[in-house]
């Protein structure tokens, strides 16, 4: 469990980022949680949300993005 | 950034993304038209996805494993975690891993619950173990402590709870081929622990068969109370995520908390129900089994249940033995009871987890059920729902209004400790409001110090717009006076309860049971304005109504009849409040009434013998009720130390000073950490321990005390108060023991006024404030006025007390000594003869008052000539200075 504390500042602000999607896009948020956190592959992500793979990939990619953005801000 | 403007980054984000890098410029440029910050959104995304390097590339499957594997070794850190060393796995769930743990110093087994996928930021570990300090008081036998709950270095949480052997309840009863009573025995312990934590504020959120175990000696342990909200509070991306995480709890989820809207006690009433349809049916009402989430919540929000019998006919239909034989007379109540706590519309179900026990206690004894189905309170929730901008306000105060509405009857007893005071207290009403809010629409939410009476008021407001339907507000109305009663809000208490009985007259009539009912709501605010004409007039009216429209056993007769020896007992009237109380604690111990309402009612005849001077009669009501609260509400209930201090208040009348310390001190030690120290509650526990100390000669601890509590009161409710007087008159006796006569006679001076201007002339309290201001002057040696003074008292007691009570004693007691000192040996005599020999049948032979009518009544036989007499006394007293020499060693 150690590594965690490397990283630990990155996956908090990726915390915040995410509630800042949820807000907004609250599907999009949970799909990065079951992939990021839940570690949910892109068909195991699909049929819990219930939309299609391709949907899957778009909003991560996407999603993803956004979130890569956030983080560097965070890290100003 | 709102949705839309989300919508169309995307949307250009896409389709820039699918051009080679190239064209991706000029694309954004066309595409974005003139929106500079929509194109730096997007750019600056397309500049991350060409990196490819971000935490979310390169961690998260690396991230993903360790939190999620649960074969990544528990490494050091597992082996030991803080002063407990783990011994093996007892379980893994959905939120985390169980731990079998040993803590060698104390030679206990716990289980450790680590929860896998969360963690907790810095700033949330102090609410974390504030909340866990909170659970950790919940002290029930049937509800497995919690011990400790922290992080790890990593901010991974985790739980130290009490481990259970056992199995879980639906297994236990099916192995058992147990009854349908042992079925509701069991199911009813389980309601009562959920009971005892609501009434601590605490809401399990996630009761399921497999956090109920059965131990080997058929006890009942519930698992994980509370902890589902300190789960669901971690840091995560949203609430709402959680839904589609958590499939495991979802079959016993009620519908609001599936919706992720607003939860509250009758939550876990539903997730109860769902547990008591299992076994009564022999399996749940919905199989859910090969359905996806979205399909099994679409079940469980949408579908009707079928009756748990025509499911157990299924059952056995199917060849499935698994459900106990009912009667079919039988079912038909257990279909109701069962269908009616697992109503998907909140409003519908048992008010409160009580309210369920009293339908299965009725079912238990054959008498009818409560559950109804269209109550005025379900009209009014149709109404308050249809008018949805109600805004969410007005839902909590409402949900508080009903969540306390269901400890009403139990606790209108003790005004001054039922569970509204308790919920009232600022912190747990805030914590219990905001859960209430939790899930629903926060933007509309309280502030973080939204008090309870603010919401009141909200709640109020919105009454007011209920002017359509009267029996709903009038309901309403009821409902939020008697909270502010409670609150000590007695003018809008006053206002609210005048409307409400106008409505209910206006709209039913004047005499039916619902305006009987308000009838005794007000006979009782009436009682604690301290008026007490009006107070016993509208008890006695309602009492009279209730009887009329109501069977002779009824709850609602039983309680009109609690209220009126409750009036009485206020207004003094000790004989007539004795036979009343007696009346209501025969009605409430019929077999459907509520042990707690006995209890109530038993602690309240305590009461009132005691100030009878009954004492022993007192003692033995008290310690049979402080066996009931015990059971009832756990070891550390205000409860219980309010019996306590009755307990030592009699120890105390009796002269046993150190054995009345030792109740004040255990009820301290509860009221303080209940209720917080700087709290009325707190206060008047001070005082009457700083009262037992002055006895013992320890004036300093007591003087220090009393000034605290006296600080304390006079900011809670103002200088004029019944609480005040009786600090200011404890200061009294303290300054007098310490010879600051100035001091003394200004205190018992205020104190006077104080009750002089609450009870008026003839209550017992004016008059023992007179007795000690003639005390001041038996002290100035100014005979003349401390006779006058302590003749004053007699007269205030006639009219209140019997003759032989232990006030009317002690008052004769020191006019003999006023007598003496004007040398009036003759007529001394008489007094300090007659109230010793009272005296001496009520309390103990060290009483202060005793020795000193037998100091004075050796020189006034002395005097008199009468040598026998005087030796007699002259023995005893000898024997009283040497008993003082020997406690002074101690």
């Amino acid at each position: 469990m150690e590594p965690m504390a490397s990283w630990g500042n990155d996956v908090l602000a990726l915390d915040r980022a995410l509630e800042g999607l949820a807000r907004i896009q609250p599907r999009q948020a949970l799909m990065v949680e079951s992939r990021f956190f839940g570690g949910f592959d892109i068909p195991e992500t699909a049929a819990l949300l219930e939309v299609s793979e391709a949907t899957v990939l778009r909003d991560w990619r996407a999603a993803k993005a956004w979130l890569a953005h956030e983080l560097r801000q965070a890290e100003g | 950034m709102d949705s839309d403007r989300w919508e169309r980054i995307q949307a250009v984000f896409h389709n820039a993304a699918d051009l080679p890098p190239s064209e991706q410029r000029s694309f954004l440029e066309k595409a974005c038209g003139g929106d500079e910050s929509l194109m730096a959104d997007v750019a600056a995304m397309l500049e991350e996805e060409a990196r490819s390097d971000s935490l979310l590339d390169q961690g998260m499957a690396q991230v993903a494993n360790q939190l999620l594997d649960p074969d990544v070794p528990a490494g050091p850190a597992f082996g030991e975690l803080g002063p407990y060393r783990i011994v093996g796995v007892l379980g893994e769930g959905g939120m985390g891993v169980v731990y079998l743990a040993e803590r060698e110093d104390l030679g206990i087994r716990v289980a450790i619950k680590l929860m896998r996928d969360a963690w907790l930021s810095p700033a949330r570990r102090e609410r974390f173990t504030s909340e866990q300090r909170m659970l950790a008081q919940l002290n029930h036998p049937s509800i497995a402590r919690l011990y400790d709950a922290d992080t790890l270095a990593n901010g991974t949480p985790f739980f130290v709870m009490e481990y259970v052997e056992g199995e879980p309840l639906t297994e236990y009863c099916r192995r058992h081929r147990c009854s349908i009573e042992r079925r509701l025995q069991l199911f009813r312990s389980v309601c009562e622990a959920v009971q005892y934590a609501h009434s601590h504020a605490v809401i399990h959120r996630d009761l399921k068969p497999s956090n109920i175990l059965v131990k080997e000696d058929g006890s009942i342990r519930l698992l994980d109370f509370g902890i589902a909200k300190q789960v669901e509070s971690l840091d995560r991306a949203t609430d709402q995520t959680m839904t589609g995480l958590r499939l495991m709890t979802l079959a016993y989820a009620a519908p609001e908390q599936i919706r992720g809207s607003r939860v509250g006690i009758q939550s876990d009433v539903y997730s109860l129900g769902m547990i008591l349809y299992e076994l009564l049916a022999g399996a749940p009402p919905f199989d859910l089994s090969n359905l996806s989430t979205s399909q099994a919540e679409a079940v469980l929000l949408e579908q009707e249940p079928a009756k748990p019998s025509t499911k157990a006919r299924q059952g056995s239909a199917d060849g499935d033995s698994t459900s106990p034989a009912v009667s079919k007379a039988a079912w038909a109540d257990l279909d109701v009871l069962c269908l009616t706590a697992i109503h998907k519309d909140m409003a519908r179900r048992y008010r409160s987890v009580e309210a369920l026990i009293r339908d299965i206690d009725h079912y238990l004894q054959g008498a009818p059920l409560e559950a109804r189905p269209d109550s005025a309170r379900y009209r009014m929730r149709k109404f308050i729902t249809r008018n949805q901008r109600a805004v969410a306000v007005t839902a909590a105060t409402f949900a508080i209004a009903v969540g306390l509405v269901g400890f009403f009857p139990v606790r209108l007893a003790k005004a001054r400790n039922d569970a509204l005071a308790e919920a009232a207290r600022t912190q747990r009403i805030q914590r219990f409001t905001l859960d209430l809010f939790k899930g629903g629409d926060e933007a509309a939410g309280p502030s973080e110090d939204l008090r309870v009476v603010t919401l009141l008021d909200c709640g109020v407001q919105e009454a007011q717009l209920l002017s359509g339907e009267p029996e709903a507000q009038a309901e309403l109305f009821a409902t939020l006076g008697g909270i502010y009663q409670k609150l000590g809000k007695y003018d809008r208490a006053d206002s609210l309860l005048l409307v409400a009985l106008g409505e209910r007259k206006k709209s039913l009539g004047a005499d039916n049971r619902s305006v009987a009912e308000t009838l005794v709501l007000l006979s009782l605010l009436r009682a604690d304005q301290a008026k007490y004409d009006d107070a016993e007039q509208f008890a006695r009216q309602g009492l009279a109504m209730s009887q009329r429209h109501l069977p002779p056993n009824h709850p609602q007769v039983a309680k009109a009849t609690f209220a009126l020896g409750k009036v009485l007992e206020d207004r003094g009237r000790y004989d007539q409040a004795i036979q009343v109380l007696d009346q209501a604690a025969k009605l409430q111990s019929a077999p459907r009434a509520l042990p707690a309402d006995l209890a109530a009612t038993l602690s309240e005849l305590a009461n009132t013998n005691f100030y009878a001077g009954h004492y022993d009669v007192s003692e033995a009501l008290n310690q049979r009720v402080l066996g009931m609260q015990r059971q009832i509400y756990g070891e550390r209930h205000p409860l219980v130390a309010d019996t306590l201090i009755n307990l030592g208040a009699i120890q105390f009348q009796l002269g046993h000073y150190p054995e009345s310390e030792r109740f004040n001190r255990q009820a301290l030690d509860i009221v303080q950490s209940w209720y917080g120290k700087d709290h009325p509650e707190t206060a008047d526990t001070m005082t009457i321990l700083g009262q037992s100390l002055t006895y013992q000669q320890r004036f300093d601890e007591a003087a220090a005390l009393l000034k605290q509590s006296r600080a304390i009161l006079e900011h809670a409710y103002g200088p004029v108060h019944p609480r005040v007087a009786y600090a200011l008159n404890e200061l009294g006796n303290v300054a007098i023991r310490q010879g600051t006569l100035d001091d003394a006679e200004a205190y018992f001076r205020q104190a006077m006024d104080i009750y002089r201007s609450v009870y008026g002339d003839t209550n017992y309290q004016v008059g023992i404030a007179q007795s000690n201001l003639g005390g001041i002057y038996v002290e100035r040696k100014d005979y003349v006025r401390a006779e006058q003074l302590f003749r004053d008292a007699l007269k205030t007691y006639a009219k209140t007390l019997a003759s032989d009570h232990s006030s009317v004693a002690i008052s004769r007691i020191r006019l003999g000594t006023a007598l003496l000192g004007q040398r009036r040996f003759a007529e001394a005599q008489q007094e300090s003869r007659a109230g010793y020999e009272t005296l001496t049948k009520k309390a103990s032979p060290t009483v202060k008052w005793l020795q000193t009518a037998r100091k004075d009544l050796v020189a006034e036989y002395d005097a008199l000539h009468q040598p026998e007499e005087a030796a007699k006394f002259r023995e005893m007293a000898a024997a009283d200075s040497k008993n003082a020499g020997l406690a002074g060693k101690k």
